[in-house]
């Protein structure tokens, strides 16, 4: 009924299961990519072998050799970021991700953000309201890819390139996802994970995708620890601005709590297990006590650990970095609460990356990469090596053809996202998953003869021969009717040149406003009266009252100045007059994903029944 | 990914620009991720109309011999969507108000009444939502039964957008631009343009006023309709009458009236005329002058100014006397209210309302009634001798949640 409408929850049955469904054939796409690489890997072996032996240079392979060991400083990045995204990806599964993403994270990440960065936000919230099961899957590949990616390309090209792809992400999630991690909005802290996690998976994205040369030097080491140091000093400064409420604790439990105080006990209302919370509401039962203190000692590591950075000094860096470490083990279990529970969790926050970071910075000043002489050949063979083939070691063949499956991963997943963001339509799931699965039948349908918007008599014998869409609209409806009219106007878009054998007709649903002059109004108002397949229905109250009987309309007339309680449907009739498909039509909120979603799907089932 | 303080839809789509830019980051990186693999890299419901001086509330009522009609807002008015406009009535003869809110329509937007002579009552709906024309019913026996119309378009927010003689013909005022009025026969189908903010304008005759916008439609005593305007020129209150082929001003001078601009709020016709009320002047010295004329729109009686004194108007009535009958607020939330007569021509001060008055609306017995909506009651209270008394609790039964 008309105003009954709700949103997704969360843990929609429908998209539930269509996510899963989505997730095990990309992983089927998956496996059949590991194989084939398998196989390659066998093949080119084999071939490697047998050319080897007949030119008895077995040994002489160079291809990824390089002359000296990765960089312990681009190690630790590699892969603490690439467990951080294969972990982050495995975190896109939770069956939560697909509704509760742009509802419980990507639009509140932008709340307290300019117009700007709201607006760009909607861009990735709307998006991912449309194509919801597509969108959630593709992130899953995304990120596991990269990671993966990450993991199994140490050196040369292939690593470089993980880099810039995760730095690329990244680029993405900070912007659509994270509105920036907050820093254009208000009461951003670097307790609470300013200026965003993923902005920090971009640092080492950019990192990794640097030349070798780079980490040559401690000039690159001394370089990211002065601009981390330079970035803890204005964390510090703006946690010890007044007035943001960072000093105050909580003077009583019906008083006002601090802003530290008050983001604790709503991180400790999470869903999670017991422990994780007893921690992390004894710290803000403590800190709503010594608010004043706690503020006091935050500010002053802040800034003690920004000076050790910026000084540059080795001991001092030394310094920073353990006292860097332990702040944020105690800010990550503390206030961030791990950051991935609840069900829609999507990273374990800020503080694993920065301490990741700023100990990369350190290794970099303090572990330089030695290069090793490689070992003069025993022999010159009789014939040297010369094609590519020949020259490409066996673990370095291993890692390409692992680097070019993870790579293979991730397209799993940009594929489907890319032609998804290039949809204007959403995807039929959603409204499949707010109003159920179209009840198809196969049953005659009730004849009748009314009046269209122009006078002239519609029977729906006279539609035989074309496809019919048939509800049942209130020309004088505030929302519902509106709404499914737009979704008609756009089915009728959609169907492009095949609309010409379709009618699509509405049946007058008010027993007091029920004239042509109303009708003729709403056309106008929608803009159906420019749709030459359009007809909008009316007759007496007796021929009306025949026809919501016949078609199981419900019509109640409600009192003080409610509008007409009606049911929202829309049956499908083929052009035999049969009756093929009957649809709950309820926009539900009137989400734009749901009109654009219910266009599609009645697009798709008209398409099928008039070619069936 | 989020930062730890993360954690409803906007029914606008995005810009197809803004959409295209997203495909073309996530086809960017799709297609860089395949180069690297051979190279790295409504008006609110009871909100007066915008910029008016003093506001005009749609918060209104008619008083007829017969009946007495009022239009007010109730349900939990901070929510649109839960705002519920009621029209009230009350038979001559008797103390108790009745329900008579026309059935089968949402009243969120607002909801404007104007009464015949006969008794007779035609009712508009303010557009809200996505429904942006304005249904009408038409009732001739107090509510009981009523009959659909429809406008062109939405109604303005005023109290008198609509105008109605007995049988017909009609006049509506649009929102459009700065009003657009509409006349029809009497099937409240037909509609076909009468004048606009932009012609009665550009005519001469109005010169004099410098119309910011129409607020007001009437029909003179020949038949001949009448608008009432909002004017940038002080002086004379815009009220205009359809000679012919012209329109000509036929507001008169306001005595003492102060500076600035004035602004028709009401205007109905009598039996012999029409009545006005007028505002002259802006903030506290803004005054109210009631206006009658009893030959065909030539002369016009006007009263004293009453000085607003800074309070905004809560509502509007009118007696059967061709008087009117105002309620105000001032900036403590205390309630005043003050009456004007024709036959008396000064304004008197009644007793002041009860807290949280809606209205304070004249019967067909000549008494004042004030009332009073909290959420789904209507508190009636009447002013006797000893003060205001309550009267009647009337249960409105709200659909809340019914809209959306």
């Amino acid at each position: 009924m008309t105003g009954m409408g709700h949103g997704l929850q969360t843990n929609n049955p429908a998209i539930g299961a269509a996510f899963r469904s989505a997730l095990d054939h990309q992983f089927l796409i998956i496996l059949i990519l590991a194989v084939v690489l398998a196989l390659a890997w066998n093949v080119i072996r084999t071939i490697q072998y047998r050319r080897a032996v007949a030119a008895g240079t077995v040994d002489a392979r160079v291809l990824g050799q390089w002359p000296y060991p990765e960089p312990p400083a681009r190690r630790l990045l590699r892969i603490i970021f690439g467990i951080l995204w294969v972990f982050d990806g495995l975190l896109q599964a939770q069956s939560s991700m697909p509704v509760g993403l742009p509802g419980s994270v990507i639009t509140p990440a932008g709340s307290s953000s300019p117009g700007w960065v709201q607006h760009l936000v909607s861009v990735g919230a709307t998006i991912w309201s449309d194509h919801p099961v597509s969108a959630a899957a593709a992130t899953v590949w995304i990120q596991v890819g990269i990671g993966l990616f990450l993991l199994v390309a140490p050196r040369g090209y292939w690593s470089r390139t993980a880099g810039a792809v995760s730095a690329g992400w990244g680029l993405v999630v900070w912007v659509f996802g994270e509105a920036f991690g907050g820093i254009f909005g208000h009461g951003s802290s670097w307790l609470f994970g300013s200026p965003g996690a993923v902005v920090l998976y971009v640092v080492a994205g950019v990192l990794v995708a640097l030349r070798d040369s780079s980490w040559e030097t401690p000039r690159l080491g001394r370089g990211l620890l002065r601009g981390m140091g330079v970035f803890f000093i204005g964390m510090g400064i703006l946690q010890a601005w007044p007035g943001r409420g960072f000093w105050a604790g909580q003077a009583h439990p019906t008083a006002t709590p601090g802003a530290l105080t008050a983001m604790v006990d709503q991180m400790a209302q999470i869903s999670q297990p017991s422990v994780f919370s007893s921690w992390v509401r004894s710290f803000g039962s403590f800190d709503a006590a010594h608010g004043w203190a706690v503020n006091l000692v935050a500010v002053v590591l802040l800034l003690g650990i920004g000076v050790c950075f910026v000084s540059g000094r080795r001991r001092l860096l030394w310094v920073g970095v353990i006292a860097g470490v332990v702040v944020c083990l105690a800010d990550w279990v503390f206030v961030q609460d791990l950051g991935f529970l609840g069900g829609v969790g999507t990273d374990p926050n800020s503080m694993i990356p920065m301490a990741s970071v700023f100990t990369a910075g350190y290794l970099a000043v303090v572990r330089l990469p030695v290069r090793v002489e490689a070992p003069a050949p025993a022999a010159t063979p009789a014939a040297a090596p010369t094609g590519l083939l020949d020259r490409v070691s066996p673990s370095y063949l291993v890692r390409s053809l692992a680097a070019i499956g993870a790579m293979g991963v991730v397209l799993v997943g940009a594929a489907p996202m890319a032609l998804a963001s290039t949809n204007p339509n959403a995807d039929p799931i959603v409204t499949e998953a707010s109003d159920g699965t179209p009840n198809i039948v196969d049953v005659p349908s009730a004849p009748f003869t009314l009046t269209d918007q122009t006078g002239r008599q519609v029977s729906l014998k006279s539609l035989a021969g074309h496809t019919v869409v048939l509800t049942f609209l209130d020309p004088v409806c505030v929302s519902d009717c509106p709404l499914i009219a737009q979704e008609l106007r756009v089915t009728d878009q959609m169907l492009g040149a095949s609309a010409a054998n379709v009618d699509l007709v509405a049946v007058v649903n008010n027993p007091l406003y029920d004239t042509t002059a109303l009708t003729t109004a709403f056309d106008k108002q929608e803009g159906l009266d420019r749709l030459p397949n359009w007809a909008y229905l009316t007759g007496s109250l007796t021929q009306l009252h025949q026809v919501w009987n016949e078609y199981g309309v419900q019509t109640e007339v409600t009192p003080a100045g409610a509008m007409i309680a009606h049911s929202d449907i829309v049956y499908i009739i083929d052009r035999k007059g049969q009756t093929r498909e009957i649809l709950n039509s309820d926009p539900g909120n009137g989400s734009a994903a749901g009109e654009s979603s219910f266009s599609a799907l009645l697009t798709s089932q008209v398409q099928h029944i008039a070619h069936s | 990914v989020i930062a730890a303080t993360g954690r409803r839809q906007d029914r606008r789509r995005i810009s197809s620009r803004s959409r295209a830019l997203y495909a073309l980051g996530a086809v960017t990186l799709s297609a860089g991720a395949l180069a690297s693999c051979s190279s790295p890299g409504g008006t609110t419901p009871g909100t007066p109309v915008a910029g008016a001086v003093p506001s005009i509330p749609l918060t209104s009522s008619s008083a007829r011999s017969a009946a007495s009609w009022a239009s007010l807002a109730m349900g939990h008015l901070g929510d649109p969507l839960n705002t519920f406009w009621q029209l009230f009535y009350l038979s001559s003869g008797t103390t108790r108000w009745v329900l008579a809110t026309p059935p089968g329509v949402a009243s969120n937007g607002g909801l404007v009444a104007s009464v015949a002579a006969s008794g007779s009552v035609l009712a508009g709906f303010e557009p809200s939502q996505d429904l942006r024309f304005s249904p009408l019913a038409q009732s001739t026996d107090q509510g009981t039964t009523w009959a659909p119309g429809v406008l062109p378009g939405g109604l303005a927010p005023v109290p008198d957008s609509l105008s109605t003689s007995s049988g017909g013909p009609e006049l509506a005022l649009l929102r459009n631009g700065g009003g657009n009025v509409v006349g029809s026969a009497g099937d409240l189908a037909e509609w076909k343009a009468v004048a606009s903010e932009r012609t009665l304008a550009a005519d001469p005759s109005t010169s004099v006023c410098g119309i910011a916008r129409l607020t007001a439609v009437t029909f003179g005593a020949a038949g001949a309709p009448v608008v009432g305007a909002a004017c940038t020129r002080g002086g004379r209150p815009g009220v205009f009458e359809h000679v012919g082929a012209d329109w000509v001003s036929v507001g008169p001078s306001l005595p003492g009236a102060p500076g600035g601009p004035t602004e028709v709020i009401r205007l109905l016709s009598t039996p012999t005329g029409a009545a006005a009320l007028v505002s002259a002047g802006t903030g506290s010295n803004g005054k109210l002058f009631a206006m009658w004329s009893t030959d065909s729109l030539k002369s016009w009686t006007v009263s004293v100014g009453l000085p607003l004194a800074g309070e905004t108007l809560t509502s509007i009535g009118a007696t059967t006397t061709g008087g009117f009958v105002i309620a105000t607020t001032g900036t403590d939330a205390r309630r005043s209210a003050s009456a004007v007569s024709p036959s008396a021509g000064g304004w008197q001060d009644l007793v002041p309302p009860p807290a949280g008055t809606s209205a304070v609306v004249a019967t067909p017995d000549g008494a004042f009634d004030a009332l009073i909506a909290n959420q789904s009651t209507l508190d009636v209270y009447t002013l006797g001798s000893g003060g205001w008394n309550r009267m009647q609790p009337l249960s409105v039964p709200i659909q809340y949640g019914s809209s959306g």
